[in-house]
């Protein structure tokens, strides 16, 4: 088995009394997508968020390729290859959709305040890369006629898209996306699809996918945790899960938050 | 188009201004210039990078008090001392600007006015080296032996000063910086997410907002001739943000829309003077209310209605 490109060891983190996440530890091997599932208030998003170093676990710890991250501020972690989207997306709303990902360019940009300010050649060859760059990235999501348009007036589906762009833009190793088809249309969600299997394929990006989307999750991962109440009920590949009695009860069953 | 148009003729008529107008005028819209440059650091840290500081007048102090006390004390040209003092404010801006790691918000608001209070105290009882409360002369500007005293001649070593200033608001709002100071006042976790140093930046927008305080402090200074507490307290804070909110906290005019608004109007209000307090609070709450980009973002806010 090859090495796991994120490494994610008895991770747990408690608030007050609730034990969010319990020593929770998933291997992620490169290259490919893993996703978490599970319902309402399983964890996955504190989990997203500990990975990113947003918070700080209690327990256990996160590596990637060797590294260890926790501990790392989010800034750090992210200039370590570490990228994601938000689950109620989190863009600059102002912004236009360009701008946005300009944004996520910034560590790209190299000039510096004086650059900047005297207007150096540096500056204009940067700014102008950055551009182009932008524009592909918009391309690559199927934004490019909605680069002058504030983020904050794209629709919903098309704000996801432009979350997905920003978050290229950083140039990740690993793209963490915080259910990315919560709120598409059915056609959406398979546009959705296609593009997570091109980073995949094309970019050779290593991607932690959490959704509740089953015909999205099912159809792009290789492997899948499933997470209830901050614990790891079942892994295994998409039929694996799919047939584990335990998932079905959580998700149809026994669980008083529903799926 | 118009709008370039409208600013090149502003900046012709800023250049003759001393060759026909009379001095009086040419003090008052050099008092608009040096007001506007501290107004200029208020738009970085509480226009663009969306956080909140009631200690302007305390950085404006420092360049104030420093670039006389420099000449006096140490005997330092003011070419030298003023822009000195304005490096020294901004690191004292940097590390205060560290503060809102721990604080935000309503919080920082707080913080920033204490500073300002303490700053003030400081003026007042540091006799030996402020004059306390009676205040202390400012040596003026002298370029070898002349004494550049006259209206004009402040006007021609401020109104530069004001240019680059502005000048450095645009370069600003349109490079790598600038963009990141407006993710964080949009988002401050997706900004770190994004491997923008949250903390640093911040702190660098209080640096450079202290550093624009102070210079125009010490611009202040030259022209006022003689400095006491009473010119930087809260008040003075509060009148800055005034300033900054009514001309337009996202513009690189803003500062100077604003601060020929504050500087022209208890001119031509006359008798009136007295209500001035109350005029600029009514513009304010008009402002934040009907406006909050305001002289500067009224066309494109009209352009919208239309």
């Amino acid at each position: 088995m090859s090495a796991a490109a994120l490494k994610i060891e008895s991770l747990g983190i408690r608030f007050g009394g609730l034990l969010a996440l319990d020593e929770v530890s998933i291997d992620i091997a490169p290259r490919s997508i893993h996703a978490v599932i599970g319902p309402n208030g399983a964890g996955k998003s504190t989990l997203v968020n500990l990975v990113t170093g947003i918070y700080a676990p209690t327990t256990g710890r996160v590596i990637l390729d060797g590294e260890v991250l926790t501990g790392l501020p989010t800034h750090r972690i992210a200039a370590r290859g570490v990228a994601r989207t938000f689950q109620n997306t989190e863009l600059f709303t102002e912004l236009s959709a360009r701008e946005n990902v300009l944004i996520g360019l910034h560590r790209h940009l190299g000039y510096g305040l004086l650059a900047s300010t005297l207007r150096l050649p540096s500056f204009y060859r940067a700014e102008r890369d950055a551009a182009r760059r932008a524009d592909e990235l918009l391309a690559l999501v199927g934004l490019e006629a909605q680069g002058g348009t504030a983020a904050g007036d794209l629709a919903l589906g098309q704000q996801r898209r432009l979350e997905l762009a920003r978050a290229l833009a950083v140039g990740p190793r690993l793209l963490l996306l915080d259910e990315p088809a919560a709120g598409l249309r059915a056609a959406e969600a398979e546009g959705l699809s296609s593009v997570l299997l091109r980073l995949r394929d094309e970019l050779g990006l290593t991607l932690l996918l959490i959704d509740h989307v089953m015909r999205v999750v099912m159809g792009v991962s290789e492997r899948i945790t499933v997470l209830n109440y901050g614990r790891k009920l079942a892994e295994g590949t998409p039929e694996e899960v799919r047939r584990n009695p335990d998932v079905i009860a959580a998700y149809l069953g026994g669980s008083p938050h529903g799926a | 188009m118009i709008a370039r148009l409208l600013i090149f003729a502003a900046a012709a008529a800023l250049v003759a201004l001393p060759f026909f107008a009379p001095s009086h005028i040419v003090f008052l819209v050099a008092m608009i210039g040096s007001t506007s440059v501290m107004v200029a650091g208020l738009t970085i840290v509480v226009g663009f990078t969306g956080q909140i500081s009631i200690a302007q007048a305390s950085f404006a102090a420092i360049g104030a008090y420093g670039t006389a006390q420099l000449a006096t004390m140490a005997g330092l040209p003011h070419w030298i001392g003023l822009p000195a003092i304005a490096l020294v404010a901004a690191v004292v801006g940097y590390l205060f600007g560290l503060l809102s790691l721990r604080v935000a918000d309503h919080y920082l608001a707080l913080a920033t006015m204490a500073l300002c209070a303490i700053v003030q105290l400081l003026l007042i009882h540091l006799e030996d080296w402020t004059g306390g409360a009676v205040g202390l002369a400012v040596p003026p500007l002298a370029v070898g032996t002349r004494m550049l005293t006259r209206p004009t001649e402040l006007y021609a070593v401020i109104m530069p000063c004001v240019a680059l200033t502005v000048w450095f608001l645009h370069a600003l709002s349109t490079s790598r910086l600038g963009r990141a100071f407006a993710a964080l006042r949009m988002s401050e976790v997706a900004a770190a997410a994004i491997g923008i140093p949250v903390l640093h930046y911040k702190s660098l927008a209080f640096a450079l907002s202290a550093f624009f305080g102070a210079f125009g402090g010490g611009l202040f200074a030259l022209q006022t001739t003689y400095l006491d507490p009473a010119q930087f307290g809260i008040l003075e804070s509060v009148r800055l943000i005034a300033i900054a909110v009514i001309g337009g906290v996202l513009n690189p005019f803003g500062p100077l829309i604003g601060s020929a608004v504050f500087v022209l109007l208890p001119e031509a209000m006359g008798a009136l003077g007295r209500y001035m307090s109350l005029v600029f609070s009514l513009l304010l709450l008009l402002f934040v209310v009907v406006s909050p980009q305001g002289i500067a973002g009224l066309p494109a806010r009209l352009r919208a209605r239309r």
